[in-house]
């Protein structure tokens, strides 16, 4: 798997480095201030999570350099539940291990967590290195510990953190919703002794973030930015993100290097380098080929790639690949990722490929998560279900309510109760998630075990009941996903976000940009390097300043703005990514939330319109008439069921208004119907950066689905559309069981055709029979 | 046509592969509605056959897509043992279901109708010997069934009647035991002289070898005729039974067997417990106007053992009767169709016989033709047998599987304790799917059910009879399977009085199953009251043996017996006569004639009567200018509405008397037409569910009320039915002989058939 893809990334990475456009185009705007672009300068130990409290220094007696942070996205910095856990990775140069340093984490916990106990418990590579109550609910208290060089090891280390929270009044189920804590990713990581800096590429690795909490990328060009330009240096810059197996990748286009913790890169051919003047002496500087350097200041570097041709940019980039940049490869994009399946078809995983262990667990409230990477043609229908196989056990005295609650996208699909209150022991209790709940590309499932005793009732605020445990979940609880219907049908935006379908694949493509300008530039690259992240090797694509061509057999992405005014109402510091990490951190609670993740959408068909009238004309309960309210339940039933016969889905909104959007992302057939174009669209160039930016953080991200998708004015939440029709962009399979999976799920999604075609057939045969039968046997047709 | 081939097959594949896809819940409801709606517009015209056709089609389908839902989605895994081993077991009974049910559609595709063929002319009829075998049978009955038979329209130098007494034989008569010896000799000579009196031949073998088969065969060496009939000894032929079955022998030289419907005059248990049988179709019903039909259509339809006719040509082919096993009637069938032989079922009743009328003789019954259909499935192995076609394989492999029912049914009942108690979760599904595959196919199956019988089978009587003798048929299968050839012929006891109300003596199971299923049923209700979170599959399941529980609610009342002083069953003649009184002549019409007297209603006047000191008077009957007389003593007189009804009873009965009687009862075959086809009337599906229901009630508390011994009957008395009187020739006195009636109760209600 990792030769493999080694090898799809150097081949794309080479015929990316190949192509390019032939004309060049002056930028329109200047290059946009730091405050646009949201690479604002922020101090040093700056907090995410508000309401710093002084980082602490290194440990007494160790004096201990700037923070390598932790690489994980915002949404693995979370402790949710009675029992929660997350893995995160920092990287370390072989230089700074025989000091070691200092594992610093900055938390905050919920006020609801009791003090006395709670608390954190701290393992670094499959090592316990300490525990810490958790005791911090007012502010950001920081926890350092000093670990030597037993304790680590060159390149990425492991660090796992386990929250072991209690209510300090609640002893409800619910009440553990209300549990958390989390780490302030700007002011945790790790703090070496000794300073590295950035001389190779593996010191990238060690790039800390900037203060939006994001991995800054500028592309320094100065003057005239031509699509050649742009074509020579997205293959670097996705190569980079796939090397920092960063989700939090921004990537800006400026005429300037940046400032504070990021990458700075300069990409040039003695061409392009002709053209950027300004840039010839820093270049001059530079050796041939792929270089690292420190940057302009404190925690920031510079990478050069630098050639005569592009050809030779490629070839520069292809060896710094198999060479220097591999072990980080390895270790990072092409490790198994905790907490992610990427799932292939009549394959069994269990709980262990996830990076769960095995597990006791002492709360009323368990919960277990993981992602299901499906397929980028996975066809989601009813013609199967993925196996759980469940290996745990529970204790004896559980209530009756007991159950295990399985969630897939947000959504419980399934719930199967512990009956027995005697405790009872599942070897492999099968539990089949139906494949339509899951989607091609990312899918969150979730094991919610609700365990709750009757001592519960009887609530002792502070016990600590550990040694006491409710359930064990098991690492070898298996999945089995089954043969899949397998065919790229489009739209699909779970697809295009999960593993940048249908761009993926060293597939050749063209991303038209209809203003090449910094931040639309920057959006594009940004969602390109995101796309690479997803697809998990650089993308075949060619840049070009125009509008798409509807007779190209090729498929696009095209970044567009309708007008260059911003949305009225949206604040400037939006601009970047800044204020959407806060938006996403109350995101992040809500996820732990039993309720609907997402905001409701207003309403805005007639039907709703006419609904919410209805609800707020409806007359007092007392004052109905029994025939009003038998009329009212048979026409919320019939309602009901005409929505579950169309499969759709009770809360999901029913339009997007373009007015109330940032920015939308619609997937459509070419006017010719030979490519797929990807339209990303926004009113205004700020628009569209702001938009795109909050589009790819993580959680909005992973959930992308439909045909269709907006970010909302109002409170920059995503809303998605189911595709209104879809077409086939390619088969793969043409096996006779794929074939017949497929009919089965279209058959299942198109039902009347199915029905009609069974009557007919079946029909046309008995009317035969009808002719035969009397004539067979004695005859009866006399 | 061929082009109609050519689309149709490939057609019916294709679909057969769409019905094979798994589908989502919304596909499937949607499918069901748009089949039922085709089916129900195919249930239309039941009378064409491409109707007909598309409704068999339409209703497989639904069986089909429940089957492959039921396999694919609802089987627990086989890591969990303990869930897995009882939903295979019950997998595999709703699987065996099905196959029956296609079966049965198969069967029933096309039922044929067949029209009577001219007999020919007197010169050209074969000879025909008609056999009555019997064992134990009270001579009176025999008398009955010997006069019906001399009655029967045929040339009398062409017709022999033989009694073949398998009671009487050399072996029971000189058997060990001395009281059975005696009681073997006596019959011997009573039955020699009834036969002698009557005209007919009597035959008893020197051994009692291979049962009923065995007596048959030994019938076919002491006789000749090109035909042969086989009467049960309660089996009384109509006057045209020949006529309307021999013409067929003419047509076809291949022909082995012309098969006739059982047609009974009396009540089986579960008819005269539940109250039924003057309303509801008998059960045989379903079997004989339907069933037999089916099979006849594809040269299938089998000997059942009476009311049949034989090619002696053909028996003399298979070496006689076959008599490897217990159903020797079946067993025949299957030899001569292996043969290449062919068979014909005439739908009309050409016979009236009775049914055994206690519970325990029923179960006797049912337990021997279980067996001993089981020992031909095991033993001869009808699906691979050579020389049968492939429809003919199909037919007899569901006639034979058919009798594993009680396996099926009895699963059936107990699955769903096993949720109930312990939680075992043997069938996965929840409410939606439940609704969406399985109630589909059970409306689908209760329409189909009444499409194809709902005019000889009320809703709910199938499910009834099944549960009623799986609890006790379990032993016989389970002994049938260890050992194919242990089981021995059981004649099945028959003309049996009961003269008090009580439970049966087998009723204990019965009452063990219904109890823990009532148990089952209010704990299943404490579940669904107090846990939270109330399982899907609970429900379903708790429904389900709500169900179980009517049916062993409504079964408790086939074990509760209740009384039958009736010893002769009436049949309705509405026949006109004249009654001398003295001198003086009455116009009568006889309503109904039975072996112990009848009914009449006088057209005019009637003469006065006293109880104190009993009318005796003579009828007259007339048949083709011929007078037929005998005398009768009035018993009882009812005042109706608008009529009088005077009971007399035969003040002797003679071998005229039981001419006269049988040309009362058996002339006219339409009476017996009219008698069956006034109950096939066809119940909807919501009042035979009401009725089921009230007879789950009403019935299990009349049967927990027999249990306390509390009944509630008063002492009825009646008169004695008049002696058997014979004069013989060879008795050199020519005296009469009397039939002693105890002697012969000792050895009653025992027959073969």
């Amino acid at each position: 798997m990792v030769r493999l893809g080694r090898y799809l990334l150097t081949s794309s990475l080479t015929l990316g480095l190949l192509t390019g456009a032939a004309f060049a185009q002056t930028l329109v705007d200047p290059a946009p201030s730091q405050t646009q672009t949201g690479r604002s300068t922020a101090p040093a130990g700056g907090s995410l999570l508000g309401n710093d409290t002084p980082a602490p220094g290194a440990p007494a007696a160790v004096a201990t350099q700037a923070l390598i942070p932790f690489e994980q996205a915002l949404d693995q910095f979370n402790l949710d539940g009675e029992d929660g856990s997350t893995h995160l990775t920092f990287s370390l140069a072989a230089s700074q291990l025989a000091d070691g340093g200092a594992l610093v984490l900055a938390y905050q916990n919920a006020v609801s967590v009791i003090p006395d106990a709670s608390q954190l418990d701290i393992e670094v590579n499959g090592r316990a290195v300490g525990s810490v109550q958790i005791a911090s609910p007012n502010g950001l208290k920081t926890e350092s510990i000093r670990l030597n060089a037993d304790f680590l090891r060159e390149g990425r280390n492991d660090v796992t953190l386990r929250a072991r929270q209690y209510h300090r009044v609640d002893c409800s189920l619910e009440a553990t919703y209300e549990l958390w804590t989390r780490i302030d990713p700007l002011t945790s990581g790790f703090a070496p002794v000794k300073r590295q800096g950035f001389t190779t590429p593996s010191d990238l690795l060690a790039v800390g973030r900037n203060s939006a909490g994001l991995t800054d990328l500028t592309l320094v060009i100065d003057g005239a930015v031509s699509p050649q330009m742009v074509n020579d240096a997205a293959p670097l810059m996705e190569t980079l993100t796939l090397f920092l197996n960063r989700q939090d990748i921004s990537v800006s286009v400026s005429n300037t290097p940046g400032s504070g913790p990021g990458i700075d890169v300069f990409v040039g051919t003695t061409q392009t380098r002709a053209q950027n003047a300004a840039l010839n002496a820093t270049f001059d500087a530079a050796a041939p080929g792929l270089s690292v350097r420190d940057g302009t200041t404190e925690g920031r570097a510079s990478v050069f790639l630098k050639g005569n041709t592009s050809a030779e940019l490629s070839r520069s980039l292809a060896s710094a690949v198999q060479g220097p940049m591999s072990k980080g490869f390895q270790s990072g994009i092409f490790a198994p990722r905790s907490g992610s399946l990427q799932v292939e078809p009549s394959t069994t995983y269990t709980l262990a490929d996830t990076g769960f262990t095995s597990r006791s667990f002492a709360g009323r409230l368990s919960r277990t998560s993981f992602d299901l990477v499906m397929p980028s043609d996975f066809y989601p229908a009813d013609y199967g279900a993925i196996d759980l196989q469940l290996r745990a056990a529970t204790s004896p005295g559980l209530k009756r309510t007991s159950q295990l609650l399985v969630r897939v996208n947000d959504l419980v699909i399934r719930s199967f109760p512990f009956r027995n209150t005697d405790g009872q022991e599942f070897k492999g209790k099968l539990i089949e998630l139906p494949l339509r709940s899951f989607r091609p590309g990312v899918n969150r499932v979730e094991l919610v075990a609700e365990v709750p005793m009757d001592s519960d009732d009887v609530c002792a605020p502070g016990r600590n009941d550990s040694g006491r445990p409710r359930l064990a979940m098991l690492d070898t609880t298996s999945l089995y996903v089954p043969p899949l219907a397998r065919i790229g049908r489009l739209p699909d935006l779970s697809a295009f976000a999960g593993l940048g379908y249908p761009y993926s694949g060293g597939k050749a493509f063209d991303v038209f940009v209809d203003r090449p300008e910094p931040r639309s530039l920057s959006a594009t690259m940004t969602l390109m390097a995101r796309l690479a992240l997803s697809a998990r090797q650089p993308l075949n694509a060619t840049v070009a300043f125009a509008q798409p061509n509807p007779s190209s057999a090729r498929n696009a992405l095209v970044m567009k703005s309708t007008n260059s005014a911003s949305v009225a109402g949206l604040p400037l510091t939006s601009v970047g990514r800044g204020p959407s990490v806060e938006a996403g951190v109350s995101d992040e609670g809500a996820t732990g939330a039993i309720a609907q993740d997402l905001p409701s959408p207003a309403p805005r068909d007639t039907g709703a319109l006419l609904d919410a009238f209805r609800k707020s004309t409806a007359q007092l309960d007392e004052e109905r008439s029994f025939k009003a309210e038998l009329r009212d339940w048979f026409n919320n039933a019939t309602r009901r069921f005409a929505r579950w016969l169309n499969y759709e889905n009770l809360d999901q909104p029913l339009a997007i208004d373009p007015q109330d959007s940032v920015v939308s992302v619609s997937q459509t057939q070419s006017p010719d119907g030979e490519a797929t174009w990807t339209v990303v669209e926004a009113r205004s160039p700020q628009d569209l950066l702001t938009g795109t930016n909050r589009l790819l953080q993580p959680f909005i991200w992973d959930r992308l689905q439909g045909g269709s998708a907006a970010i909302e004015t109002a409170n920059l939440s995503l809303v998605s559309l189911p595709a209104t029709s879809r077409y086939i962009a390619e088969i793969t399979d043409q096996t006779p069981g794929n074939i017949r999976r497929l009919a089965a799920a279209w058959f299942s999604d198109n039902f009347q055709f199915y029905v009609v075609m069974v009557v007919v057939l079946m029909g046309v045969f008995a009317l035969w029979l009808g002719w035969l039968v009397p004539r067979k046997g004695v005859r009866t047709d006399k | 046509m061929f082009l109609a081939k050519l689309i149709a097959i490939p057609a019916g594949l294709l679909g057969l592969g769409l019905i094979f896809l798994p589908m989502s819940l919304q596909a499937q409801l949607m499918l069901s509605f748009a089949v039922l709606g085709i089916m129900f517009l195919g249930m239309t015209r039941p009378e064409k056959a491409s109707f007909r056709l598309v409704t068999l089609i339409f209703a497989g389908i639904m069986a089909l897509r429940y089957a492959f839902w039921r396999t694919t989605e609802t089987l627990p895994s086989i890591s969990e043992p303990i869930n897995f081993i009882p939903a295979i077991i019950l997998y595999l009974a709703e699987m065996y279901c099905l196959a029956m049910l296609a079966i049965s559609y198969f069967m029933v595709v096309d039922p044929v109708k067949r029209i009577t063929p001219d007999m020919g002319a007197p010169n050209d009829l074969p000879t025909v010997d008609i056999f009555i075998p019997s064992y134990n049978e009270d001579p009176e009955l025999l008398a009955g069934t010997l006069a019906a038979c001399k009655l029967i329209a045929y040339p009398q130098d062409r017709l022999n009647i033989y009694l073949l007494d398998d009671g009487g034989t050399e072996a029971k008569r000189n058997q060990s035991d001395p009281r059975q010896a005696l009681a073997a000799n006596y019959r011997h000579g009573q039955l020699k002289a009834l036969c002698e009196a009557m005209g007919v031949n009597y035959h008893a073998r020197k051994k009692n070898d291979h049962a009923k088969a065995g007596n048959l065969n030994e019938g076919l060496k002491i006789s000749n005729g090109e035909l042969v009939v086989v009467f049960d000894a309660d089996h009384a032929p109509v006057r045209d039974f020949l006529k309307e079955t021999v013409g067929f022998f003419r047509e076809d030289p291949k022909l082995f067997l012309v098969q006739t419907p059982h047609y009974f005059l009396n009540p089986d248990p579960l008819e005269k417990n539940l109250k039924t049988f003057k309303r509801m179709p008998s059960e045989n019903e379903m079997f004989y106007s339907i069933l037999q039909r089916g099979l006849d259509k594809w040269n299938s339809s089998f000997f059942c053992g009476s009311a049949a006719v034989l090619r002696r040509e053909a028996l003399n082919t298979a070496d006689g009767f076959s008599g490897q096993t217990i159903t020797e009637d079946c067993e025949t069938a299957l030899a001569l169709h292996s043969s290449g032989w062919h068979s014909i079922y005439v739908d009309k009743p050409l016979i009236a016989g009775l049914q055994p009328e206690t519970f325990v003789s029923f179960i006797g019954q049912r337990a021997r033709w279980c067996q001993g259909m089981l020992q031909i499935l095991i033993l001869r192995r009808p699906f691979l047998a050579r020389g049968l076609t492939m429809a003919q394989r199909i037919c007899y492999a569901g006639i034979n599987l058919f009798w594993l029912f009680p396996l099926s049914r009895l699963i059936f009942m107990f699955s769903p304790l096993l949720y109930i108690f312990f939680s075992l979760e043997i069938y996965e599904a929840n409410i939606l799917e439940f609704a969406s595959y399985a109630v589909t196919y059970l409306i689908s199956s209760f329409a189909m059910q009444s499409y194809l019988y709902g005019k000889v089978r009320w809703p709910w009587i199938s499910e009834l009879y099944e549960y009623v003798q799986s609890v006790l048929l379990l032993g016989s299968i389970i002994s049938v399977v260890r050992n194919p050839r242990k089981p021995t012929f059981n004649v099945t006891a028959k003309g049996q009085t009961l003269d008090r109300s009580k439970l049966s003596p087998l009723a204990l199971p019965y009452f063990a199953i219904f109890f823990l299923l009532l148990a089952a049923a209010l704990y299943s209700g404490y579940r669904l009251m107090t846990e939270p979170v109330a399982s899907e599959l609970l429900m379903i399941v708790a429904g389900w043996n709500i169900v179980n529980l009517s049916l062993a609610g409504a079964a408790l009342g086939a074990i509760a017996e209740r009384r039958e002083l009736r010893r002769n069953q009436r049949l309705p003649v509405k026949r006109h006569a004249i009654m001398r009184v003295a001198d003086k002549r009455y116009s009568v019409i006889i309503l109904d004639a039975s072996n112990g007297g009848v009914s009449i209603e006088f057209i005019d006047n009637a003469p006065a009567v006293d109880m104190a000191d009993p009318l005796h008077a003579t009828i007259e009957l007339r048949r083709g200018g011929q007078l037929i007389l005998f005398s009768v003593v009035c018993r009882s007189v009812h005042k109706g509405e608008g009529a009088t009804t005077y009971g007399f009873a035969y003040a002797e009965r003679t071998p005229d008397t039981f001419v006269a009687i049988a040309e009362m009862m058996y002339s006219d075959q339409a009476v017996l037409q009219e008698r069956l086809l006034r109950r096939q009337v066809r119940k909807n599906f919501l009042w035979g569910t009401g009725r089921y229901v009230l007879w789950s009630f009403t019935e299990s508390l009349r049967a927990l009320r027999y249990s306390i011994g509390f009944i509630r009957e008063s002492v009825v008395q009646s008169f004695g039915d008049a002696p058997v009187l014979l004069k013989t020739d060879s008795d050199p006195e020519n005296e009469v002989i009397h039939l002693d009636p105890e002697a012969a109760a000792k050895a009653r209600g025992t027959y073969y058939g």
